[in-house]
C-alpha cells in the first residue's frame, strides 16, 4: 500500500467547485510535484492535505492510518487535528515568518512550546505519583498506569528503579529533562540553519532578510518538526528570479535526504528535474499523472499540451527579457 | 491669592484624576479585550449583543452614561443612593465615585475593543495558518504569535484614545466628585481669579506630556522588526 492516500477528495466553495474526485497516491521517499495553471485547485488540494481546508469528501490514508475520511460523522478534536496536522509540514508562498522573533527562535518555537506542554504533563503525573508514593497509597490508578509511569521515569531521567518521593526531586527532574530537550533543540536548530546556509543569520529578525533567505527559514522551521511529508506551495512565486534558485536548491538538496515532498510549483525545469512524480491538475481534476518523462516529453490531454505550450513561452518571453 | 493653599487644593483634585485615570484604564483594558473578543464570536446572538452595546455606549455622550449609571440603585432596584452607600459601607462621594467609575471603565472599554478589533483583524491569516501547521494550540498562536503584534499596532490609536481618557475625568464633576477639573472651577469663586484653571490646565498639560513621552518611547522599543 502507498504512503500517502487521497481518495476521492471533492471540495466546493459555495457554488464553485474546487476539487472534484482528486485521487493519487505517493510513496515514502518520493517528491512529487503538482502543476497546472492558476486556479486549477492545486493550493486548495495542498491546504485539504495539511488541514487547513476540510475536504467534503474524501478519504486520506497515511502510512496506514487513516487521518481523514469524510464518511465518519464524529468531528476530530482541536487536538486531535493537532496532532494529525503535525503529519506534514506546510511552507507557504508568503513565508509566514514570526515577524517579532529571530531567525533561530522562528524555528525553534514549535518545538519548545511542546517542550513545555510535554513538561506540564510529566510534572503533573510525577507529582501525583510522589504523592502516592509519600502517602504509601495503593491507587487504581497507580496499578492501571504503573507502565506509563515507569515510561515518564525513564523520559525525564530518573535512576534506575526509582520511587519519587518529594516534590523537589520532582522539580529537579523535570528541570533537568527541560534543559537537556532545550539544548537538542537548540542544536538541531543550527544544524538546519546551517544546512540553509544561514547561520551567520541567526540572530537577525526576518525583516533584515531577503525574500529568499526567509523562505529557507521558513523551511527550516517545517522541517524542525521533523514532518513525514512536506508540503510546499508555490515556495518561490513570491521571489524575484533571481532569489528563486537559492531556494530550489535548498528544496533540492532535501530530496538528497530522502524526504517525501509533494510540492505545488510554477516552475517547470524545477518540477521536471527533482520530481519522481508529476500531478497537472485542470479545473480541480487530476488531468495527467505520471513520471516527469512522460508529462514534458509525451503529453496526452489537450490541456496538458496548451499549458506546457504556454508556460514554454513564458519562459522563452523571460529569456528574451534577460 | 494664596498660590499654595490653591495648588494644595488642585493636587487634592488631581489625586481623584489620577485614580479614576489608573481604574479605568485597569479595568477597561482587559474588559475591552474581551469585548472585541465578543464581538468577533462565531455565536452570532454574542456578538450582536456586544456589537449593540459598543454602538450604543460609543454614540451616547459619557456624561449621559455617568448619570444613568447613578440613577440604577434607584430606577432598576428601588434603592436610595445613600441607604446604598450605608450597606456597602463607603461615603455618599465615595459611592459617586464607583458610579463615574463604572460609567467610564465601560465607555472605555468599549472604544478600545475596537481598537483590539481593527488590530486583531488585521493580522495576516498567514500568522494563524503557520501557527496551525506548526502545531500549535489556538491559546499559543494568539499569546506567542498574534498578541505581540496586535500589542504593537494598537499602540498609535490607544495612545490618542489614553490621553483623551485623561481630559473625560473631568466629566467626575456630574455627580459631584471633585477632580482637577472641579477643584479649580471652584476655586475660581473662592478667590475671585481665573488663575486655577490655568494651573489646572498646566497640570493637564503635563500629565499627557508625560504620558506622551511614555508612548513615544513604547512606540521605539516596538520599532524593531517590520512586518
Amino acid at each position: 500500500m502507498a504512503y500517502l492516500t487521497i481518495d476521492n477528495f471533492n471540495k466546493n466553495f459555495g457554488k464553485t467547485v474546487v476539487l472534484q474526485g482528486i485521487n493519487f497516491s505517493m510513496e515514502k521517499g518520493e517528491v512529487v510535484s503538482i502543476i497546472g495553471s492558476s486556479g486549477s485547485g492545486k493550493t486548495t488540494l495542498l491546504r485539504c492535505i495539511n488541514f487547513l481546508e476540510t475536504p467534503d469528501t474524501g478519504k486520506m490514508t497515511l502510512d496506514g492510518e487513516v487521518l481523514f475520511d469524510s464518511s465518519i460523522e464524529k468531528k476530530d478534536t482541536e487536538g486531535a487535528l493537532r496532532t494529525k496536522r503535525l503529519n506534514f509540514g506546510l511552507v507557504f508562498q508568503s513565508f509566514n515568518l514570526f515577524p517579532q522573533y529571530k531567525v533561530l527562535k522562528n524555528i525553534m518555537l514549535a518545538p519548545l512550546l511542546m517542550l513545555d506542554e510535554r513538561c506540564k504533563k510529566y510534572r503533573r503525573r510525577l507529582t501525583v505519583v510522589a504523592l502516592e508514593n509519600v502517602l504509601k497509597l495503593k491507587t487504581k490508578r497507580a496499578e492501571k498506569n504503573a507502565d506509563s509511569d515507569k515510561e515518564i521515569l525513564d523520559i525525564v531521567g530518573a535512576d534506575d528503579g526509582e520511587t519519587v518521593k518529594s516534590f523537589k526531586r520532582v522539580a529537579a527532574l523535570i528541570r533537568k529533562y527541560r534543559s537537556e530537550e532545550k539544548s537538542k533543540i537548540a542544536n538541531e536548530a543550527n544544524e538546519l540553519l546551517a544546512k540553509i546556509g544561514l547561520s551567520e543569520k541567526k540572530d537577525n529578525y526576518p525583516c533584515e532578510l531577503s525574500g529568499g533567505q526567509c523562505q529557507r527559514v521558513a523551511i527550516a522551521r517545517a522541517l524542525a518538526l521533523s514532518p513525514k511529508i512536506l508540503c510546499f506551495d508555490e515556495p518561490t512565486s513570491a521571489l524575484d528570479p533571481e532569489l528563486t534558485s537559492e531556494v530550489l536548491k535548498v528544496i533540492r538538496s532535501l530530496k538528497g535526504d530522502d524526504r517525501t515532498m509533494l510540492i505545488v510549483t510554477h516552475e517547470m525545469e524545477f518540477a521536471k528535474n527533482v520530481s519522481d512524480k508529476i500531478i497537472f491538475m485542470a479545473d480541480g481534476v487530476v488531468e495527467e499523472m505520471g513520471s516527469p518523462k512522460d508529462i514534458f516529453e509525451n503529453p496526452q490531454s489537450e490541456k496538458l499540451k496548451n499549458f506546457l505550450s504556454k508556460s514554454k513561452e513564458n519562459n522563452n518571453d523571460e529569456s528574451i527579457k534577460e | 491669592m494664596n498660590v499654595s493653599f490653591v495648588l494644595e487644593t488642585l493636587f487634592q483634585g488631581f489625586g481623584k484624576t489620577v485614580l479614576l485615570f489608573v481604574v479605568t484604564l485597569v479595568l477597561a483594558l482587559p474588559l475591552g479585550l474581551i469585548f472585541a473578543f465578543g464581538s468577533m464570536s462565531k455565536f452570532k446572538p454574542i456578538k450582536y449583543l456586544v456589537k449593540t452595546i459598543v454602538w450604543i455606549i460609543r454614540s451616547t455622550p459619557l456624561m449621559l452614561q455617568i448619570l444613568l449609571v447613578s440613577f440604577v440603585p434607584y430606577y432598576v432596584f428601588g434603592t436610595y443612593t445613600v441607604n446604598l452607600a450605608d450597606a456597602l459601607k463607603v461615603e455618599i462621594d465615595q459611592l459617586m465615585f464607583i458610579f463615574v467609575a463604572i460609567a467610564f471603565v465601560i465607555n472605555y472599554a468599549c472604544y478600545f475593543s475596537e481598537i483590539y478589533r481593527g488590530a486583531i483583524q488585521s493580522i495576516p491569516r498567514g500568522q494563524y495558518e503557520a501557527g496551525k501547521v506548526l502545531g500549535l494550540k489556538k491559546g499559543q498562536i494568539f499569546f506567542r504569535i498574534v498578541l505581540f503584534q496586535v500589542f504593537r499596532k494598537i499602540l498609535a490609536p490607544m495612545s490618542n484614545e489614553i490621553i483623551t481618557l485623561v481630559k473625560d475625568t473631568a466629566l467626575a464633576s456630574v455627580l459631584g466628585v471633585v477632580d482637577l477639573f472641579t477643584a479649580a472651577q471652584n476655586m475660581v469663586k473662592t478667590v475671585i481669579s481665573l488663575a486655577p484653571l490655568l494651573y489646572a490646565g498646566v497640570f493637564y498639560l503635563v500629565f499627557n506630556g508625560i504620558l506622551t513621552l511614555l508612548f513615544g518611547f513604547l512606540e521605539k522599543k516596538m520599532a524593531f522588526y517590520k512586518e
